[in-house]
């Protein structure tokens, strides 16, 4: 992100630049937001070459309809609108064709050791594979939601953003975003029901061995060998 | 805390968790980079009109208003084309009436089965009925003639000539009176038949039902005299001639 540090425009200049015909200004633009834009592609998209694509094509069409940008939202929020309208348009596009790969991200991840959020379990090979196969199952179900929630999820749930500028990258209403999100979640919830009771299970069971029982005392007095005669 | 409300929270963090937090792979940046380098190298200038993203192929729209004219001009040449179709084919099956009925009459001198030959499909059958051209004319052969005649009195209503006057005497030059259907309509030039138009005065012919007719291919007329008590007279003449032709007493009707 040097350019970034050397740029001193904010997203609105660049933008605005980029329209008045700076060669420069639209891929600084870019660079500043592409790594979070690439997030939403490829869990939008469920798939690295997909999301590939989807970002492109979001891009370009920004790069070209820059100048009907209104200046009624932040720039990011615009760039993620045509972003996932791209991803969006791609899927409805591909659905009679799409398959469901499976993600292919862990990869990246494992190869880039990126997984943040895993510090404490780094160095816990068992619980690191534990949890990539419960990110596995995650990706798989939301791959198979509609659209429209997927959409709203990972913009919501994932990538934390607020329902209205969700709202406002999808290009709808509040309550519709609430409503594709909680239908979503509980469609999610079916499909990953026992990954849920497994978790609930876990919640309960103490962690660790139980302590080895004590043996039962004999009333008796031990019985001693055999006397002869 | 409920069982739903559980598992809603449940779903948040187990997306939570499965978010992207990594870069853009280098790949993708490099052709994004690449995509966007492109562009700007294409362009150069101020963005001109924005234009849709991936657009996709798809047929011109049409001009609809423009189909629309040209469905109604079709449609109105084709009315046209059938309006003149159906124009020149009643004029021809009138010229073929009488152009068969001058066939016939260049062709008397061969008799009557020549003439009837000639008819063609203007022509009765064998049968005897009633031989008429196509139009006002009837068509009557001379060794048929009582029988034509009886089949025409049956088959009214039938053309007739004027009561009176002179039906075949057009003295304003024009060619569409009965006597021009009857010569044919695009006048046949022979010095006879202009003989005959001139000499062809139903008035001095007596009362009647006239009927305008070819006979052996001659022009004439058919006149049905009134009824006189229980027998009716039909008489031909032929044009030129101030005495029947043809005549014949037919039982009244």
């Amino acid at each position: 992100m040097s350019a970034a540090a050397t740029d001193p425009r904010d997203d609105h200049d660049l933008l605005r630049a980029h329209v008045e015909g700076d060669p420069d200004a639209y891929a600084e633009l870019v660079r500043r937001h592409r790594d979070r834009l690439w997030a939403v592609a490829l869990r939008t998209m469920g798939n690295r070459e997909d999301a590939a694509d989807g970002l492109q094509d979001g891009l370009v069409a920004g790069y070209r309809r820059a100048a009907t940008f209104r200046g009624d939202a932040a720039v990011s929020t615009w760039l993620h609108r045509v972003v996932v309208n791209a991803c969006l348009d791609r899927l409805r596009a591909a659905k009679v064709r799409r398959t469901d790969p499976l993600p292919d991200d862990l990869e990246d991840h494992a190869e880039r050791g990126s997984l943040v959020s895993a510090a404490p379990t780094e160095g816990d090979p068992a619980e690191a594979s534990v949890r990539a196969e419960r990110r596995t199952a995650v990706l798989a179900a939301l791959r198979r939601l509609p659209e429209d929630q997927r959409a709203a999820l990972v913009l919501v749930d994932m990538e934390g953003y607020p329902v209205a500028e969700a709202a406002a990258i999808l290009d709808c209403a509040v309550g519709t975003v609430k409503s594709r999100c909680s239908r979503g979640r509980s469609r999610l919830a079916e499909l990953l029901r026992p990954l849920l009771d497994a978790a609930g299970e876990q919640a309960h069971t103490p962690t660790g061995n139980p302590p080895p029982a004590r043996s039962v005392e004999s009333p008796d007095a031990p019985r001693g060998p055999p006397t002869a005669g | 805390m409920t069982t739903l409300s559980t598992d809603d929270d449940r779903i948040r963090e187990l997306l939570a968790d499965a978010r992207h937090t990594g870069p853009i792979p280098d790949d993708v940046a490099a052709r994004l980079d690449a995509a966007l380098g492109e562009l700007a190298g294409s362009s150069g200038e101020p963005l001109p009109e924005p234009v849709l993203p991936t657009p996709v192929p798809s047929p011109a729209v049409p001009d609809l208003a423009a189909a629309r004219r040209r469905r109604t001009a079709r449609n109105l040449l084709i009315a046209a084309a059938a309006v003149v179709v159906v124009g020149v084919g009643i004029s021809r099956l009138d010229l073929s009436g009488v152009s068969s009925s001058a066939d016939d009459s260049g062709s008397s001198a061969d008799g009557p089965a020549s003439a009837s030959d000639a008819g063609g499909d203007a022509a009765a059958g064998s049968d005897g009925s009633l031989r008429k051209a196509t139009g006002p004319t009837v068509v009557l052969d001379s060794d048929r003639f009582g029988h034509q005649v009886r089949a025409l009195r049956l088959r009214e209503p039938v053309a007739s000539a004027p009561a009176s006057g002179a039906y075949d005497a057009p003295t304003d030059g024009t060619t569409d009176g009965p006597a021009d259907r009857l010569f044919g309509a695009d006048g046949e030039r022979s010095s006879e038949l202009g003989a005959a138009r001139a000499s062809c005065d139903p008035a001095s012919w007596g009362p009647g039902r006239r009927v305008k007719a070819r006979y052996d291919g001659k022009a004439g007329v058919l006149i049905y005299r009134p009824a006189q008590g229980d027998t009716q007279v039909v008489e031909l003449y032929l044009c030129g001639h101030d005495d029947p032709t043809r005549s014949i007493t037919l039982p009244r009707r």
